[in-house]
């Protein structure tokens, strides 16, 4: 079966953070969800939203820096991870990220792809590119594209919610 | 003379030091991370940050000849508890157990940022609490009333992206070298802050947000190259600088005067940044105004040494049962 693929777009922050809310709300335990975008694209508020659907307590701060932070108060173990500053698969390796990966916690991944040998090969890669209105100080705009490898029914039932986003 | 041998892991760096009485650096070493060739057989037990795993025994045994002492010359093993990254933390948190359990010393748990706030006695051990301290680095942004030894009250920190943070990315988007902090401020030093950047002041809180500010610099960059219009990276360099420092400098400032305090420590890296003690020192109304030499305004051992004095003179110690706790907080940290 082929896998579909999902397109939607965001117009304004809120709706940015109200998607990421519906995919929280309905990721099943142990879930992959890859996330992106270039900077400035809107992945940490998505993040922000998708940790709030999780019931996620804490304040969700960017872990460039960190590489992971990882937050236990939600309804399931929630590991937000960032490879931007990693150059090499070695250094992946290095700091054992791909123990994360441990069937219970939803991890979701910012600038994935030096890890992706390592990736769990089910998991929802989603890739947000980020427009510019054509007037002179228009505003911007996101257009979504949401690929699930290997079956995950949920995602169908997270973006019945965001019907109002479909392009 | 109390002798402490501080281990750090938290994040990149692998470092030990050896901290004595009086804010005196005995040894002061920082493991450049090597990569590591050999690989493990079989399952690692815990998620392990292997870098630091290979690093923490030739870090500590060379703080300790640099230092001329034996284990048993030491009255301490302290190490950083949190936060930090779980299995980098875990590999100082676990060597330094060990050794105090094997050597029979008391062993110290030190909060990363109270050994932030805390690098600046090395060089300044006149400092007195209370003071206001502003933690400033890739990862954090902070305000915090350091009231006493070990008691810290934090004020506010990021709500998305942490200072230095924005350096790095606003550099890259500029196309200047990592680290971002340094690079900015060189090119800053040959601009002028003609663009007129977006602060985030969240009124009323003493918290930061420096994402806005990183897309609005985007997303000038992209109008500009769009409509083919010209700028200069080092205005754009300076600008955002200005706004950055501009907003840490103005909230410290204001922190301190509502506290009634007479002093100002900057810690953490981009502590280092020239404009930001300028700024500082500038709407300080007369307040000191402390900062750390770089090397201390890094991540480091020698700061959690510093703190870990005061935990020692306190009887803070922790058990064996001690544990490394990635997202520790730090409020009212006694």
């Amino acid at each position: 079966m082929e896998a579909k693929i999902w397109q939607l777009c965001t117009y304004s922050p809120a709706e940015t953070f109200e998607l990421g809310c519906w995919l929280g709300k309905f990721v099943p335990p142990g879930s992959c969800v890859l996330l992106s975008g270039d900077l400035g694209a809107g992945k940490t508020l998505f993040a922000q939203g998708f940790a709030y659907g999780l019931e996620v307590e804490e304040r969700i701060t960017s872990p460039t820096f960190t590489v992971v932070n990882q937050y236990a108060s939600g309804h399931l173990p929630f590991v937000h991870m960032d490879l931007y500053r990693l150059q090499t698969e070695e250094e992946v390796w290095e700091r054992g990220l791909e123990e994360y990966f441990d069937g219970q916690a939803v991890v979701l991944l910012e600038w994935p792809e030096v890890m992706r040998p390592l990736l769990p090969a089910e998991r929802l890669e989603i890739s947000i590119v980020k427009h510019y209105s054509e007037e002179p100080e228009g505003g911007e705009w996101r257009s979504w594209q949401l690929t699930p490898l290997g079956e995950q029914p949920w995602l169908k039932e997270a973006l019945k919610h965001c019907e109002n986003l479909s392009s | 003379m109390i002798k402490i041998l501080a281990i750090e892991s938290s994040c990149d760096e692998t470092a030990a030091a050896v901290v004595a009485d009086g804010y005196q650096l005995l040894a002061n070493v920082v493991a450049t991370q090597i990569p590591v060739h050999q690989l493990y057989g079989g399952v690692v037990p815990e998620i392990a940050s292997r870098e630091h795993l290979n690093a923490v025994v030739p870090v500590v045994e060379r703080a300790l000849a640099e230092a001329g002492l034996g284990l048993a010359d030491l009255d301490a093993v302290a190490v950083t508890q949190g936060p930090g990254l779980i299995g980098s933390l875990l590999v100082g948190v676990s060597y330094a157990k060990a050794l105090a359990l094997a050597a029979g010393l008391p062993l110290l748990a030190v909060h990363h940022l109270a050994g932030h706030m805390s690098a600046p006695f090395l060089e300044h051990p006149d400092l007195q609490f209370p003071y206001l301290a502003l933690v400033v680095s890739g990862s954090h942004s902070g305000v915090a009333v350091a009231e006493a030894p070990g008691r810290y009250r934090l004020l506010g920190q990021s709500r998305d992206d942490a200072a230095g943070e924005a350096f790095d990315k606003i550099a890259r988007a500029l196309g200047l070298p990592y680290p971002g902090g340094p690079a900015i401020q060189q090119a800053a030093a040959a601009g002028r802050p003609i663009y007129d950047f977006p602060c985030a002041w969240l009124a009323d809180s003493y918290d930061f947000s420096f994402s806005g500010l990183k897309s609005a610099v985007l997303n000038f960059l992209n109008r500009r190259q769009m409509k083919g219009e010209p700028y200069r990276v080092e205005d754009v360099a300076a600008s955002a600088q200005e706004a950055i420092v501009k907003v840490l400098a103005t909230k410290a400032a204001r922190a301190a005067a509502e506290f009634g305090l007479d002093t100002i420590v900057l810690a953490g890296g981009v502590a280092a940044n020239q404009a930001l003690r300028d700024k500082v020192q500038q709407l300080a109304e007369g307040r000191r105004v402390v900062y750390p030499s770089p090397q201390f305004c890094t991540d480091n051992a020698a700061m959690i040494g510093a703190a870990a004095l005061s935990q020692y003179a306190r009887g803070d110690f922790a058990d064996f049962s001690l544990n490394a706790q990635a997202n520790l907080p730090l409020y009212f940290y006694e």
